[in-house]
């Protein structure tokens, strides 16, 4: 236990934070273009915290997980997770995308096992684990299923138990309930919420839902368009209380978020306001 | 339910192919175009004959073309899809070569493989070699980027995107070359059965012509229908098996 402690110390000394962004930049270079997708942002999550990122489509949140999954380089700038510059090959690191980035040709768990299977996990351990997961998610009977046979909120789940397979201690997870119904989505979110509770596993999680963003992030960082930068960071202690959707703290913070998102909280560089009309709610 | 439906429709549609060579052969009423019947009977005396002989031999050189380009086709077209570099380099070459009618190389292949089988199992396996290239490397340039960003941050690397994510989607693609492909073969094995050979259904058909024997004839015609068909039900079955995910 003392040395656990130790260890503890140590990784405090160099920073409690799990994801640490500093002055990210990231421009893309088309055929003939260039486009400037996050510009200087800043912002961190500490271990075992949630964060929502929310701002309107195209402002770069999706660049940003990409960036964090190690899969487009931080330059210039600085992506750390756990206080190393962030990698593809970072094992713990899991990415949930839009449409679930499920294949096709799979089952649901042979899509479920397709991390452990690739880290070249002994048989008996995945088969424990895969089922145990499944289970946990309510998929279990569907096992058989392919993705086309399955529900989106279905789909979703298969995606979360693909990455929690994995034993993530950072998720990250691009506008994961979008697609689906509001029963479903609000029942997603408390699976996700509980899972949080439990294991404790950082989750960023990019949202255009202001609901969502109150409802899951303990952290609450509102982007700019495109270029993306940081327009204020909302700690929302409330998050995760019994209840909290009815709750008036709830609602409080949703309406400062839909304020900061809908009038003037966009004094980026030539950026017409009408860029959020429509988007806003 | 839906077998039976898929059987039904099929055994209307041969029907329909029998009837209509019927009425072709009764307006025609010339000796080349035996009605069905005749045709039928003949096939049925040529089996019990030499025909099952060279039936099997066709079927052999054809399927085993079939298997040879598919080897090597396939996992080249999915290296040349994933590799923009070395599909630069190879892409004038492949539409080089592709327009070429194969059958020009006949009389070099035979000085460099012989009379026998393997002179006419490489040329088929040329012609269907690039008609697999390229449409694999197509399905395999086509595959929707977030799910190869989505297996590589599982952690997959390049060997595991390849057996997990490009085979599977190019799949469905590739057994659709090779069906196309199965008809190719069979024209071509033809005119290669005809050329110094003395055995196969192209040998069969062009002998019995010859000698003017049209009933003979259209036994081989029939023998070389069925043999497409065969092909067409295998690979059909490949499909369903291998590709159950498109068939929900």
């Amino acid at each position: 236990m003392a040395r656990g402690r130790g260890d503890q110390e140590e990784s405090r000394q160099l920073s409690r934070d799990m994801v640490a962004l500093r002055g990210l930049s990231v421009v893309y270079h088309q055929k003939n273009a260039t486009v400037e997708a996050l510009r200087e942002v800043t912002f961190s999550v500490g271990r075992g915290q949630t964060a929502a990122l929310i701002g309107p489509s195209g402002c770069g949140k999706t660049t940003l997980l990409y960036v964090l999954a190690g899969l487009i380089p931080a330059t210039p700038g600085e992506a750390l997770v756990n206080n190393g510059p962030a990698s593809a090959i970072r094992r713990q690191t899991a990415l949930i995308l839009q449409d679930y980035g499920l294949l096709p040709w799979k089952t649901v768990w042979q899509n479920t096992i397709l991390g452990l299977e690739i880290r070249r996990m002994p048989k008996e351990q995945i088969a424990e684990r895969g089922e145990r997961i499944l289970r946990e998610l309510g998929l279990w009977e569907y096992r058989q299923h392919f993705p086309a046979q399955l529900s989106g909120g279905q789909r979703q789940r298969v995606g979360i138990a693909r990455s929690l397979a994995l034993y993530p201690d950072l998720l990250l997870m691009d506008e994961p309930f979008s697609s689906l119904d509001a029963l479903t989505r609000e029942n997603l979110q408390d699976t996700l919420l509980g899972i949080w509770q439990r294991d404790r596993v950082t989750i960023l999680l990019v949202t255009h839902s202001i609901e969502e963003a109150v409802f899951l992030g303990q952290k609450i960082v509102v982007l700019s368009p495109r270029p993306g930068r940081v327009v204020a960071v909302l700690e929302n202690p409330g998050m995760g209380q019994i209840g909290f959707r009815k709750d008036p703290a709830f609602h409080q913070l949703s309406n400062e978020l839909r304020g900061l998102l809908g009038q003037g909280a966009w004094t980026g560089p030539g950026l017409p306001q009408t860029d959020l009309k429509g988007k806003e709610v | 339910m839906r077998l039976e439906n898929g059987l039904r429709a099929r055994l209307v549609g041969v029907f329909g192919l029998v009837v209509f060579w019927e009425l072709l052969a009764l307006i025609l009423r010339v000796p080349a175009l035996p009605g069905p019947a005749r045709a039928l009977v003949a096939f049925l005396e040529a089996i019990a004959g030499g025909l099952s002989y060279h039936f099997l031999i066709s079927a052999y050189r054809v399927v085993l073309s079939i298997a040879g380009s598919f080897l090597l086709a396939v996992p080249l077209g999915l290296f040349l899809g994933r590799e923009e570099t070395f599909d630069r380099f190879l892409t004038p070459v492949i539409y080089l070569l592709y327009p070429i009618p194969k059958i020009v190389f006949l009389p070099v292949v035979m000085i460099l493989l012989g009379l026998g089988d393997i002179a006419k199992i490489f040329l088929i396996s040329l012609v269907l070699f690039f008609q697999i290239l390229i449409t694999t490397r197509d399905a395999a340039r086509g595959i929707n980027l977030a799910l190869i960003h989505s297996v590589v941050s599982l952690g997959a690397g390049k060997w595991d995107l390849y057996r997990h994510v490009i085979w599977p989607a190019a799949l469905p693609e590739i057994l659709t070359s090779l069906r196309i492909a199965s008809g190719t073969a069979i024209a071509v094995l033809f005119f290669s059965e005809t050329i110094a050979s003395q055995e196969g259904l192209g040998y069969y058909l062009l002998d019995a012509w010859t000698r003017y024997a049209y009933d003979q004839m259209f036994a081989g015609i029939m023998a070389m229908g069925f043999l497409g068909f065969g092909l067409y039900l295998a690979l059909e079955w490949a499909e369903r098996k291998l590709c159950a995910w498109k068939y929900l």
